[in-house]
């Protein structure tokens, strides 16, 4: 199958003088499939907005292949694929027109929709098609939804989102995710550029962690989670003595936690069959937390690592 | 789509309040010119010699604000705002894009300018009974080769003056659209052309580079055709050099 979005060994460089040039973007190599949802997650300044500037053609690479719907962007005069939707950071619009009019012109480029695919697609934003307010007085939340009806209106085949959650309030938030899952299913490839971990985890189907303009850790959703023990917090002092017994026994690291007969031990025997033997000694468990890695902790290992 | 581009953005533009503001003030200043000052001269000039003195009093120095402020900044805005890369990621070169905004920019421009000439057209007609004396000398510096086209084809000549006016405001507005491949502030497109416009005039007048020698034809040995000429290849020129620049940026 034909990989939606295809890099290849992507570099990009800014030449500040003759001498002088900083590289925003190492050796990128990436695939995105239709109806996946890729998240990339880095620092500010890290590259991800160069990144989806290049898979829309709007930046040229200074070295390596950029293959977009079977369009090699690379070339001179590539002519951009049309089914691309792009919501932008921070999007603005033709400030004297309404949100409906900025929609109307940039749908009449292609001409495969009408009026009322518009306003649907309004609704679907949670904006109002009749709003006569210009776009130049929108809030941030505001063009952050017409900023997402533009790029989905057509139905796009590649759907790229830059920090789509700025300026969205908590059920914005949850609209979008909920949205874009829907979008994905319908067949739509969507990247997904953030900062935020929370937001990525929740919706994306793989990940890739980027800094410094390069790529670090690609995580696939359903891949293996390295686990590292468990914490535990029991009924009576009796109870965690039982439990540090174990762990001695297994040959296991237990340390007492902050909390009242809580301890964390460290083992690669599974939570349900520490239970189970626990249980069977007598302890009265009443919490057991599995310590796996997150994306966060993940995220930050991959960061402590390139430091 | 090229077209359908054209036509949004005409639409557009003749959307906007303020062209219409500044083209009411242009007509405004041209029909005072017609309507007052023209009863101050000692022989008040026929009706196509009203328009030419009006379009010669006026145009050289208004011309290049009105332009700017109304339509020249059309490009910085699409590429403040997200609007050049909404319009981009739907499958347009970038060539044909900024091709596209330039039509479209002169088409209004040129609309915008023919409404304006047209009442002030109609406004010299009324001062048919003024004078029916036909002031060559009084249009200025005018060729004898013009002068001679002016006496025998006033009518023509005041038609082919004013599409004179408009290609030199469509090349200065092609213009703007190079500013703005670079400058993506409107209001910086707008104002920085005009000051060096201006600039140009005061400190070098009556010499090549002068504008106004083109506008008002006022040099002593070139002839409405090569204002034409000066125009056209300024249109040409500048209009190439913004579709293969823009065409060619590593980031855009």
């Amino acid at each position: 199958m034909e990989h939606v979005v295809e890099l290849r060994n992507v570099c990009k460089e800014y030449r500040h003088s003759r001498k002088e040039s900083v590289e925003v973007l190492h050796n990128i190599n990436l695939t995105l499939n239709q109806g996946e949802v890729f998240g990339l997650i880095g620092p500010n300044g890290a590259g991800k907005t160069t990144l989806i500037r290049i898979i829309c053609g709007l930046v040229r690479p200074t070295k390596g292949s950029v293959k977009v719907l079977g369009s090699e962007l690379t070339e001179m005069n590539a002519q951009l694929p049309a089914e691309i939707g792009v919501v932008v950071e921070n999007p603005s619009f033709i400030p004297d027109l309404t949100g409906r009019e900025n929609l109307r012109l940039l749908a009449s480029i292609r001409g495969i929709i009408g009026d009322s695919e518009i306003d649907a697609t309004l609704r679907l934003v949670g904006l109002d098609p009749d709003n006569k307010i210009p776009a130049g007085k929108y809030s941030l939340g505001m063009r952050q939804r017409l900023g997402l009806a533009q790029a989905i209106m057509e139905k796009p085949k590649l759907l790229l989102l830059d920090e789509p959650t700025n300026g969205l309030d908590p059920k914005g938030i949850i609209e979008l995710r909920d949205l874009i899952r829907q979008i994905a299913e319908q067949g739509t490839a969507v990247f997904l550029a953030s900062h935020l971990l929370y937001e990525v985890e929740q919706v994306c189907d793989r990940i890739a962690i980027i800094k410094n303009g390069k790529i670090l850790k690609d995580v696939r959703k359903g891949d293996p989670v390295p686990y590292h023990g468990f914490h535990i917090q029991v009924s009576s002092a009796n109870d965690l003595l039982i439990v540090e017994q174990w762990a001695n026994k297994h040959g296991a690291s237990f340390a007492k936690g902050n909390g009242v007969f809580e301890g964390k031990v460290e083992t690669t025997i599974p939570v349900p069959a520490v239970v189970r033997e626990l249980v069977e000694d007598g302890v009265n468990i009443e919490s057991i937390i599995p310590d796996k890695d997150t994306l966060e902790s993940t995220f930050l290992q991959a960061i402590r690592e390139e430091l | 789509m090229l077209i359908r581009i054209v036509i949004q953005e005409v639409k557009r533009l003749l959307s906007r309040k303020r062209s219409w503001i500044l083209i009411s003030a242009l007509t405004a200043i041209l029909v005072y010119d017609i309507r007052v000052g023209d009863l101050m001269l000692d022989i008040p000039p026929s009706p196509p010699a009203a328009f030419v003195r009006a379009i010669q009093d006026t145009f050289f120095w208004l011309m290049p604000a009105i332009v700017g402020v109304s339509v020249g900044d059309s490009f910085a805005i699409d590429r403040r705002s997200s609007i050049s890369t909404f319009v981009l990621t739907r499958g347009i070169k970038r060539q044909k894009y900024i091709m596209a905004k330039g039509i479209g920019m002169a088409i209004s421009n040129c609309l915008l300018l023919t409404v304006s000439m047209l009442i002030a057209i109609i406004t010299a007609l009324s001062t048919k009974g003024l004078s029916s004396f036909i002031r060559a000398d009084d249009l200025g510096m005018l060729n004898s080769g013009d002068r001679a086209f002016y006496l025998a084809h006033p009518w023509i000549f005041t038609l082919l003056y004013a599409l004179l006016q408009m290609l030199a405001s469509t090349s200065y507005l092609t213009t703007l659209l190079l500013l703005s491949v670079w400058v993506a502030n409107p209001i910086a497109v707008s104002i920085i052309p005009y000051a060096i416009y201006i600039g140009t005039i005061i400190l070098l007048p009556e010499t090549a580079v002068n504008p106004e020698v083109y506008f008002n034809l006022i040099g002593k040995n070139g002839t409405m055709f090569h204002s034409f000429l000066f125009f056209a290849t300024w249109l040409v020129l500048v209009a190439t050099i913004a579709i293969v620049v823009y065409g060619k940026r590593e980031e855009v």
